[in-house]
């Protein structure tokens, strides 16, 4: 009988072992610190120059415009992901946030570069936008069923619409924000971001969003405060919206009311879907892959936007639930499977000559199962074609 | 005075309760009342409004008329999860388990309302959230160990055998640390054998939870076999009430389960 392997698949785990804050930590500080060799560094620009050929400053704009762009996949999110509401007007909450922070930004004379007055717009950003959150989310979360969509749709349609008429400058485009690409900040807020809501997640509180998303009434009938946790979430992932609108304001310096409209939305849904809803870590590796391909594939010109649908296509296809489903990334993990590989290598080494024996062929528990549990009861029957057989595959429970 | 008599005595009161939805009159006239450590069934025919009946005793609808009280308190226009904080539980006709959960998870949103940190202290990883955790983990391990469902603790509950589900939702209604538990159908779809189990089951938490039961069943050899008290629907009203003796030579009751003699 092969030995049981338990997956650990609850939220919280109590005993969890101790090496695994410390592996976190290194490996937090060493993503930080390629951060900062790659475009934190006063060398970093001639890097670019000289090895890849590359613009330093256009290479900056993209990484920037990743980053706030992880801040709108992961917030997005938790309320389509985690708590399972719809949310079809993310656009218009990072407006909402981007506005308020650039007026801020421009009316109190901020310089470029200045970080003290860029996280007061950042928190300017985060409260308006979770105010206006909050008031779009009390009256509709109240009900059961899929109003939210309909209602954030319009919402996004709104603000853009709003933001036209209220015309702050003139021109219909707010221009003179002052520009501030300090990637390190940045960097440094996308990481405590991801860091509160996976830790949020991993709590009593993620599990009653994650059981309001599996089902509401039960929810309820389990003393889940329904409504109370569905307007928090929702509140708590506009705001975060209005920070990567402040960002995305900074990096560009012009901020246009037709780039908040129904289709930048949707963009970050397909992020949030390709990533897979419900884990954070897929809606990351998608935003940069899905930010990325444009860039790379700028080469086939005219055909870059064929290709990339395509692509996206074919992904949906071969990974229905997301890149990665709702397995979440873990470097403790990582570092364990490393561990157990190296472990392993010598002996694997040695029996690599029998392992690649020539066999003319060979049929070893061949098997055909229907339904994915067949699967599992084979593999607890010891992967023993014999005992499958014999018990009908019938469980023992 | 007579209001602290009637506390003890009773944990679980309807009076005269109805809900119309629109022109149906779903339920009428329901008065019901549990004591202490009673097992109650409640049974009819089909469309009898027994189940509307357990909606309206655990706030998932509001009723058009009547008063429910729960130890003595009414909790009439109490919305469903503030009820279960003063004692109510139910299963569901229909198994609602958080499938995509794992089995440990399911008992541990349960304990949620007896859980006290905050978000912050959750994000920032405090002594407390550890606290909290050990102890919930704890004791819903305890939970499912009654239940005999501790070798799957972390299985997915859609992954589980229609049995142990069932199980599972009377284990998470138990975790809420309920005084009274509503069962809606809970030997529905089972064989001769899973409901000889679920029998012994529901025997189980009444000695060791000390809860008072009230129960939705078809199954009429699992009603008479355990419940000390019946209450008959019809037609959503009450049609009789009595011990399993009584309900069974009762004139109306066959009268509703097999038709009368045509006149």
């Amino acid at each position: 009988m092969m030995e049981k392997k338990v997956i650990y698949r609850s939220t919280v785990n109590p005993n969890l072992n101790k090496k695994r804050w410390l592996v976190n930590l290194i490996s937090l500080i060493l993503l930080l610190a390629l951060i900062y060799v790659v475009f934190g560094a006063s060398f970093s620009k001639d890097i670019f120059k000289t090895i890849l050929g590359m613009n330093y400053r256009q290479f900056v704009s993209i990484f920037i415009s990743i980053l706030y762009t992880i801040i709108l996949a992961v917030s997005l999110n938790l309320s389509t992901g985690c708590l399972g509401e719809m949310v079809l007007g993310h656009a218009g909450f990072m407006a909402v946030g981007a506005y308020a922070g650039s007026l801020f930004l421009k009316y109190s004379g901020a310089a470029a570069d200045d970080n003290m007055a860029t996280i007061i717009a950042i928190l300017i950003g985060f409260v308006s936008a979770g105010i206006i959150g909050f008031l779009v989310g009390m009256p509709v979360l109240r009900l059961r069923g899929d109003y939210l969509a309909i209602i954030t749709l319009s919402f996004g349609q709104i603000i853009s619409t709003v933001i036209k008429l209220l015309n702050f400058d003139g021109s219909g485009k707010l221009t003179g924000i002052p520009l501030n690409r300090n990637i390190m900040l940045y960097a440094v807020i996308v990481i405590i971001i991801v860091l509160v809501i996976f830790t949020f997640m991993k709590s009593r509180h993620g599990r009653a969003i994650l059981s309001i998303r599996e089902d509401a009434i039960a929810a309820e009938a389990s003393g889940i405060p329904v409504t109370k946790y569905k307007v928090g979430t929702f509140t708590f992932s506009a705001a975060l919206a209005g920070i990567a609108g402040v960002l995305f304001a900074q990096n560009i310096g012009v901020l246009q009311p037709v780039k908040f409209e129904f289709n930048y939305s949707i963009e970050i849904l397909v992020i949030v879907v390709l990533g897979g809803l419900g884990s954070f870590t897929g809606s990351i590796v998608a935003t940069i892959v899905l930010l990325l391909l444009p860039e790379v594939l700028r080469f086939l010109q005219d055909y870059r936007l064929i290709i990339y649908s395509t692509l996206l296509i074919i992904i949906m296809l071969t990974k229905p639930n997301g890149l990665l489903g709702r397995y979440e990334f873990s470097a403790y993990a990582t570092y364990k499977k490393m561990v157990r590989f190296f472990k392993m290598f010598p002996q694997n080494i040695k029996n690599l000559p029998q392992n690649i024996k020539k066999l003319l062929l060979k049929i070893k528990d061949f098997f055909k199962y229907f339904g994915p549990n067949m699967k599992k009861i084979f593999k607890k029957m010891g992967n023993n074609i014999k005992t499958f057989l014999k018990r009908g595959g019938a469980s023992d429970e | 005075m007579n209001k602290a008599i009637n506390q003890e005595e009773y944990v679980l009161r309807g009076e005269n309760l109805g809900i119309n939805f629109g022109g149906l009159k779903a339920v009428e006239d329901f008065n019901i009342t549990i004591k202490k450590g009673e097992l109650v069934g409640l049974i009819g025919p089909n469309g009898a409004g027994k189940t509307t009946a357990f909606n309206l005793l655990t706030g998932v609808y509001k009723p058009t008329f009547g008063d429910i009280y729960l130890n003595g308190e009414k909790v009439t226009k109490m919305s469903p999860h503030l009820r279960v904080t003063k004692g109510i539980a139910r299963t569901f006709q229909n198994i609602r388990l958080f499938k995509k959960l794992s089995v440990l998870d399911n008992v541990k949103v349960a304990f949620n309302n007896s859980m006290k940190y905050s978000p912050l202290t959750a994000t920032l990883r405090l002594p407390k959230f550890w606290q909290e955790e050990q102890e919930i983990d704890q004791k819903a391990k305890d939970i499912l160990k009654v239940f005999n469902l501790n070798d799957v603790e972390e299985e997915y509950a859609c992954n589980l055998p229609y049995g142990k589900q069932r199980k599972l939702e009377i284990a998470r209604a138990i975790a809420t640390n309920p005084q009274i538990i509503l069962l809606d159908e809970p030997a529905a779809g089972m064989n001769p054998t899973e409901t000889e189990e679920l029998m012994s089951t529901i025997k189980l938490i009444k000695e060791k939870y000390q809860v008072t039961i009230l129960l939705i069943e078809h199954d009429m050899k699992l009603v008479m076999g355990i419940c000390e008290r019946i209450v008959v629907l019809n037609y959503g009203r009450i049609i009789a009430f009595g011990n399993p003796q009584e309900i069974q030579s009762n004139k109306d009751v066959i009268t509703a389960y097999l038709g009368g003699e045509v006149e």
